[in-house]
């Protein structure tokens, strides 16, 4: 198994005095849909800002393909560029007033070609379907559409890791929808997608593998349909079982299901299920 | 405010390359600066009335809108220039004396008067034409183009575009603080208001710190390079504008004040 970004033993506390991470420790697989689950104020954001060498922990080590990261110039460079991170709040990532100089800017601090920038700003508009926004100042667009031109921002710089903070918070559905679809797109491609996500039904269906995170510490890993049937683990990060679980669950319990069928991962899948009996 | 920045993105000129707009607008104010008579700023302003109803396609009620706020400064400081208190010596072309206060006007007064509203009226429809078919972010390129420092430049950007962050955190306050009863008395009004100004200092200065994290999330080492548009340049267009503007510089200087 080759691991992409792992994280051991971390140790933050911010200078305010208030500890963000206490021993936390995870290991991404390259390729993979991970999700990272957890309470408001669990560390996820902290631990996503460690993964890209802008926070360096107290104790503890991160490593990047193996590798272990190094703070000076150079490894940072190639680190932000490979690992790219989507924050939460859309009006704090955009700098500028221009949907296509916004785009640019990862791209032109890699110190590429201004053709082959262009192309790259092209293509993550594209990818985001912001092309039609181009013309549009950032502070006209809505929520949704600020939301795609920081991903299309992030894009642009072709990370080999893409994190996204609750990428799915605040959108309509259908946004939510063409995001999901993004994302499966890029896992496609390759790349290793991790996402922080309160949404437990979304994390359910969509991730390979998933984390959960409460109060600073990694407090349960697993395979989605294995953690998700753990209620204990899910109430102590107050989240509750998917539907689609606690839906199987009372089907099994009720004996309409055989009590070693495996979990449906989506609605189809259930249906699926509920035809073969 | 906000009007004026909407229409520099969704105008009819809004892609021609903005440094024909930029030199469009500044031939044109310097030569009704410079002119001798009020014929060329009167021309200029009427030039730049097309350009902007006709060209940018403006709304006529819009610009008239915009351009009654400079007019009436411009009249009130006019009228000093126009009247002067005493008798002005045996050319004045009437005087009345209220109170044993004598307020008099010559012709050569009501001249000068004219032409400095003429002129100021001119020069300020130029202004109007770049705010509102040239977007703030496009100057900005013009200026960095000009070799201008780039940290004035990035700090112009910065602020443009935080104005409407500020603006929008501000709005919401002030929607919540009012919908709890937070404007309904002046006593009230008072202490919201301070709260509200308070609140946006901190929330700024939290902004800019998760702005600086994002940006060094994507390889901000010290300078905000980003990639600027491409925009076609018009022979036609260069042709218009140096054509239309040696005509102004011909009319206001060569003719020295003709016809008036």
């Amino acid at each position: 198994m080759k691991y992409i970004l792992e994280a051991r033993d971390l140790y933050f506390t911010y200078p305010d005095g208030t500890p963000a991470l206490k021993g936390a420790s995870l290991a991404v697989e390259e390729g993979k849909r991970v999700a990272i689950l957890g309470p408001n104020g669990a560390g996820k954001t902290t631990l996503f800002l460690h993964f890209n060498g802008i926070l360096r922990p107290q104790k503890g080590k991160v490593l990047y393909a193996g590798k272990e990261v190094q703070y000076d110039r150079r490894f940072l460079k190639q680190l932000r560029r490979e690992v790219g991170i989507v924050f939460q709040d859309p009006d704090s990532q955009l700098f500028s007033a221009s949907v296509f100089q916004e785009v640019s800017f990862g791209p032109m601090n890699l110190g590429l070609p201004k053709e082959e920038v262009a192309r790259l700003v092209e293509e993550a508009m594209e990818a985001t379907e912001i092309s039609a926004l181009r013309d549009k100042p950032t502070h006209l667009l809505s929520y949704g559409q600020k939301k795609r031109v920081c991903l299309a921002g992030v894009l642009a710089m072709k990370p080999r890791v893409l994190i996204c903070d609750e990428p799915t918070a605040g959108l309509d559905p259908k946004y939510a929808r063409q995001s999901m679809e993004l994302f499966d797109r890029l896992h496609q491609r390759g790349t290793t997608i991790i996402l922080a996500t309160h949404d437990v039904d979304l994390a359910y269906s969509w991730a390979d593998y998933a984390y959960f995170m409460e109060g600073g510490k990694v407090v349960g890993e697993g395979l989605p349909q294995e953690v998700f049937r753990d209620t204990r683990l899910l109430e102590s990060c107050n989240l509750t079982r998917p539907w689609l679980v606690e839906f199987f669950e009372l089907l099994c319990s009720q004996k309409v299901l055989p009590e070693d069928s495996s979990p449906p991962r989506n609605r189809e899948e259930l249906v699926q299920l509920f035809l073969a009996v | 405010m906000l009007k004026l920045d909407c229409f520099a993105y969704t105008n009819a000129l809004r892609r021609v390359h903005p440094g024909e707009k930029l030199a469009f607008a500044l031939l044109s104010m310097t030569a009704c600066l410079a002119s001798a008579g009020p014929l060329v700023p009167l021309l200029v302003l009427a030039l730049m009335t097309v350009a902007i109803t006709r060209g940018a396609r403006v709304p006529g009620h819009v610009y008239l809108k915009l351009m009654l706020v400079p007019l009436g400064f411009a009249l009130a400081g006019v009228v000093t220039v126009a009247f002067n208190l005493g008798r002005a010596g045996s050319t004045y072309l009437f005087s009345i004396t209220v109170h044993g206060l004598t307020i008099s006007t010559s012709y050569a007064d009501l001249y000068r008067a004219g032409l400095i509203l003429a002129k100021s009226i001119g020069a300020t429809s130029c202004l109007y034409f770049l705010t509102l078919t040239t977007p703030v972010v496009e100057v900005a390129c013009l200026l960095r183009k000009a070799r201008l420092p780039a940290l004035w430049v990035e700090l112009l950007c910065l602020i443009y575009r935080f104005i409407f962050v500020v603006m929008e955190t501000a709005e919401k306050i002030y929607i919540s603080q009012s919908a709890r009863w937070g404007y309904s008395t002046l006593k009230n009004a008072y202490r919201s208001l301070g709260q509200l100004v308070s609140v946006l200092l901190v929330r700024s200065l939290h902004h800019s710190r998760a702005l600086y994290t994002a940006l060094l999330a994507r390889g901000y080492d010290g300078e905000l390079q980003v990639l600027e548009e491409r925009f076609e340049v018009s022979r036609k267009n260069w042709a218009f504008i140096t054509g239309t503007g040696a005509v102004l510089f011909f009319l206001g200087l060569a003719g020295r004040g003709w016809p008036f």
